[in-house]
């Protein structure tokens, strides 16, 4: 039986070094790729927004500005998000850039 | 009379009709979760199989939600869930937001409470089993213990009455309040809830007595700096379960929220009591306290539950999350129970989360469990999971 989980210990621990090497990147963006006049609405979004789910969901939603708005609302609104009215202009800051630079973002 | 009637009528309609209409922008959108996990539980040729106390091996969880903003003000939301037990409704309700302080949600939900429930999607936690206290069906000896103290999600039928308010720029209470159809057991002599019957679908999603469940959380968030938040919250629900709706449950709540940076730790503690019907010593395994010359009508037993966890990047790509949590039941139990009158669970879980690519990740755990008061002499127990989530 330690021989089976040893294995199994060993399978695991290579499935994550493989993991480890051939990722590229998290679900966030790199700071320092951004511009330096979008790194601290970034640094914003990304603190409020990764409370409940992954930033995955927000980057990898193709929204329009108005409809950030509309979203982002929704969710400062929902009970315990910890997302203040005064933290809004700088995350649709961010998310207003982003939609307009997702394309080249992404293939970061 | 009848003519001054309806020139009123044909007025109103010319009115309506005259009235420029303002076309509504629906917009829709679709998201989902997909997770595969493999539980691997260590045994040997004298323990019983894992499968005899777990849901070793395979499982799978696939989400669907659907949310429709009708207007600025109005969402309604779809989730349906595909897992162990085939398929249920995740959630089927409408929100209207009046304003911050004032939104009513209606339908089919999870009821406000606690940190965890707006995260128990399985993309939205870090490891492959929820804590303890809301362990739905991952945790071993579940059918010993009954599961937990508020398996998660719980969704029920009712309405939500929710809202959020700033004190300056550093503090922001929320709140929640609702009234559903409650908890449920099938009969009027139960030991506990009955959490099959509470989500299946038969024999209806309806309630069991005529008796609404109410509930509800306070929270406050403290903005200590720049990336720095504090979350305190405390949550209640209470209400009864038996088909004719005398015995009570009572769940409380405390919830804790600390991001220092990148880092994260989170702590709740639960606690339910459960009025379970006496009516006959035959019924139960230790001695009923007598009242009126009789067996008492109720006897409560208390299950409470607890968490604290850590997760910590240590990599862009690679979190690490150490968490310990709990769960015990005290309480006289029915003949033939696996458990004593303390029983309990304290279990450690080391896990990590890699990121492949967006939406994309492994989760790996390793977890222990100590026992106590487990009548079949079972102290210890290893399992480890390996799963793979897709977001969407």
């Amino acid at each position: 039986m330690l021989a089976a989980v040893m294995r199994r210990v060993l399978v695991v621990a290579a499935l994550a070094a493989w993991g480890c090497a051939a990722a590229r990147r998290g679900e966030g963006l790199e700071p320092s790729a951004l511009p330096a006049n979008v790194r601290g609405d970034y640094e914003l979004f990304a603190s409020r927004c990764s409370r409940c789910h992954s930033l995955a969901r927000p980057l990898g939603s193709n929204f329009d500005p108005a409809r950030w708005r509309v979203y982002v609302e929704r969710m400062r609104l929902q009970p315990a998000s910890g997302i203040a009215l005064s933290d809004v202009p700088g995350i649709l800051r961010f998310l207003d850039w982003y939609s307009a630079h997702r394309a080249e973002v992404v293939g970061r | 009379m009848k003519h001054r009637a309806l020139v009123l009528l044909v007025v109103a309609l010319s009115v309506l009709l005259a009235a420029p209409l303002r076309a509504l922008a629906i917009e829709y959108s679709l998201a989902g979760t997909l997770q595969l996990d493999y539980l691997f539980v260590p045994f040997s040729r004298d323990d019983p199989r894992p499968s005899t106390h777990t849901l070793d091996g395979f499982t799978e969880e696939l989400s669907l939600k659907v949310a429709v903003d009708v207007t600025d003000h109005v969402t309604a939301n779809a989730k349906v869930c595909y897992g162990c037990h085939g398929f249920e409704v995740g959630m089927a309700y409408a929100d209207v937001r009046l304003a911050d302080a004032l939104t009513f949600r209606f339908g089919r939900f999870s009821p406000s409470f606690g940190e965890f429930t707006l995260r128990h999607d399985p993309a939205n936690h870090r490891l492959s089993d929820k804590p303890l206290p809301y362990d739905m069906g991952r945790m071993l000896r579940l059918t010993d213990f009954n599961r937990s103290v508020l398996p998660s999600p719980y969704v029920d039928n009712g309405v939500e009455v929710l809202g959020t308010h700033s004190l300056g720029r550093r503090v922001q209470l929320d709140w929640a309040a609702h009234v559903v159809a409650g908890m449920r057991a099938p009969t009027d002599a139960p030991y506990d809830v009955d959490f099959t019957l509470q989500r299946s679908a038969s024999p209806y999603y309806i309630d069991n007595n005529d008796q609404p469940s109410v509930g509800g959380r306070v929270g406050v968030n403290v903005r200590l700096a720049e990336r720095a938040d504090l979350s305190l919250g405390a949550s209640v629900m209470w209400g009864t379960y038996d088909t004719r709706a005398r015995m009570q449950y009572l769940v409380l709540g405390a919830d804790a929220y600390l991001r220092v940076g990148r880092t994260n730790v989170r702590a709740e503690y639960l606690l339910r009591r459960t009025e379970m019907y006496g009516g006959d010593q035959g019924r139960f395994d230790y001695a009923l306290i007598p009242e009126g010359g009789g067996a008492p009508e109720r006897v409560a037993q208390v299950r409470d539950g607890w968490y604290v966890e850590v997760e910590q990047p240590v990599l862009r790509n690679l979190d690490v999350i150490l968490r310990w949590d709990g769960l015990r039941r005290r309480g006289n139990v029915a003949p033939g129970s696996t458990l004593d009158f303390d029983a309990g669970i304290s279990r450690w879980t080391l896990g990590a989360n890699l990121v492949i690519e967006r939406g994309y990740r492994l989760k790996a755990s390793v977890e222990h469990y100590s026992y106590w008061g487990l009548r079949n002499g079972v102290t210890w127990d290893l399992a480890a999971h390996l799963g793979a989530i897709a977001s969407f």
